[in-house]
């Protein structure tokens, strides 16, 4: 499953944005342009999927809406997720009917009253078609609408002449006729039996980083084994990759493409039971502590035990290619495109290096319009670029401003 | 990734992959589906190969890659 597509409305620096996202996406654009804010919609959606006042709060509360657009001008955000073979189930037993899920379109709008949020509306329209034999022979969508914490559904088409029972699963006819009688705050928290996807799920799992590898050095003692933002508790990470042997064998021949000097990592406790580890160099015979790591090193070893080793699926980093030399870019950029192969990769970057071993279809610039909201536009839609990219190269063309030709034109 | 690479793995040390005793015939894709459901990355995998790599079993098992080594043998020596 990824997102196929996201629209935001009123949220941050954004007026009113929509983005086509691909397997590997590059977040470009200039200082204050809107990256951050365009990675933070995705993050905003993690939170309020666990807690909505807490993701509301967390990203600044009525502050994460414009101040130069009206205030009763609602934030919404919309992402369409695509479908993949997981989406299908068994329809009905009987007659060997298969339901296949298609798309899922989940939106969010919210505005804020006396500093407080209020819910205008939230939505989840899962599109599906019955199959027979591989052969479509009916479709239609579930839609699931959020009112005041009471949620209804119907199907988008109303069917006259078709006798849904014949084919339509029990349990979706099910939430259809009863609704859901208990009251939920979001339907993005609420637990659906009838639809058999874990699409409240794939929210909770989309991961952030944002690592400083001053704080991946030493273990920050909360005992927390899944990757923090900022790495900071890289040596517990790494302690459970490297108890694995297999996981250990595939890391270190990860690291040796970037680090070939890197012969071994050992984590080791202290006093106080947080963590540190030490590499083992070619170079070197005694091993290197992990405060003496060089922040480019440990960028690297932060970098692939997110990329390989975390769960999720959808992962968003921002300036991967931070303290590391540019000749080790093509790899990083390859590492990067394998791993969207089976999950959904977005990264901000301020790297021609780094753009240069990317292809333009996975690039979207984000600049200020006139009235100084963000924008995104892709640049591979302006034929005017083309030209010059295959002159001069991606990265040269982002440095002279020139991504954005063909849209001023 | 080259076959060439994998021909000289022996069955024994790697992996349990059923590698035959000719492989001639093992062709870029067939190869790729095979490494598929031992490794998950195709980063890791040729890196592993290499530590297993033997040489002699590549020439024995592949008269192809036996001839271009022969021909490399023979620019070499001019």
């Amino acid at each position: 499953m990824h997102i196929q597509r996201i629209e935001i409305k009123n949220f941050k620096s954004f007026e009113n944005a929509n983005v086509d996202l691909n397997d590997f996406n590059v977040i470009v654009g200039a200082q204050a342009s809107g990256k951050s804010n365009f990675v933070e919609a995705f993050q905003f959606l993690k939170d309020v999927s666990d807690d909505f006042e807490k993701g509301i709060n967390t990203h600044g509360g009525p502050f994460f809406q414009n101040l130069n657009l009206e205030s009763y001008t609602p934030s919404c955000i919309k992402v369409i997720l695509g479908s993949d073979d997981s989406f299908i189930t068994r329809a009905n037993p009987d007659l060997d009917f298969k339901i296949r899920y298609n798309a899922i379109e989940y939106e969010l709008c919210i505005n804020f009253k006396d500093n407080s949020q209020e819910l205008i509306n939230e939505s989840v329209k899962f599109n599906f078609n019955i199959c027979r034999d591989d052969e479509k022979i009916y479709e239609n969508s579930l839609l699931l609408v959020n009112k005041n914490c009471h949620i209804t559904a119907s199907f988008e088409r109303e069917e006259k002449y078709v006798d849904l029972e014949y084919f339509v699963p029990k349990s979706l006819l099910n939430i259809v006729n009863d609704n859901l009688s208990e009251k939920h705050e979001l339907i993005i928290n609420t637990p659906l039996s009838a639809i058999p996807i874990s699409w409240t799920n794939y929210f909770k799992s989309i991961n952030y980083y944002d690592f400083d590898p001053k704080f991946c050095r030493l273990d920050d003692g909360n005992g927390k084994v899944k990757l923090s933002e900022s790495g900071q508790n890289l040596p517990v990470v790494l302690e459970n990759i490297l108890n694995d042997h297999e996981k250990q064998r595939k890391y270190l021949n990860l690291v040796s493409i970037l680090l070939p000097y890197i012969e071994k990592i050992d984590v080791f406790s202290l006093e106080d039971n947080r963590r540190m580890f030490r590499l083992s160099e070619k170079y070197t015979k005694s091993p290197v502590l992990s405060p003496f790591i060089s922040d480019g090193t440990m960028n690297i070893l932060a970098l692939i035990s997110a990329l390989y080793f975390e769960s999720g699926d959808i992962i968003l980093i921002e300036e991967p290619e931070r303290n590391i030399h540019p000749a080790l870019f093509i790899q990083l950029v390859g590492m990067m495109k394998e791993v969207s192969q089976n999950k959904q990769v977005i990264i901000t970057t301020h790297s021609p290096e780094i753009l240069n071993y990317c292809d333009l279809e996975d690039i979207h610039l984000i600049s200020r319009d006139s009235n100084g909201f963000s924008k995104i536009s892709k640049p591979i839609n302006n034929e005017e670029i083309k030209v010059f990219v295959d002159e001069l190269g991606i990265g040269q063309i982002f440095v002279d401003d020139y991504l954005e030709f063909g849209n001023e034109l | 990734m080259n076959c060439e690479f994998f021909i000289g793995t022996s069955q024994t040390e790697f992996r349990n992959l059923n590698i035959p005793d000719n492989t001639e015939d093992i062709t870029k894709e067939i190869f790729d589906k095979m490494i598929k459901d031992i490794f998950d990355s195709k980063k890791d995998a040729p890196i592993e190969i290499a530590k297993n790599f033997d040489f002699n079993l590549a020439i024995e098992r592949n008269k192809s890659f036996k001839y271009f080594l022969e021909k490399l043998d023979r620019l070499t020596e001019k």
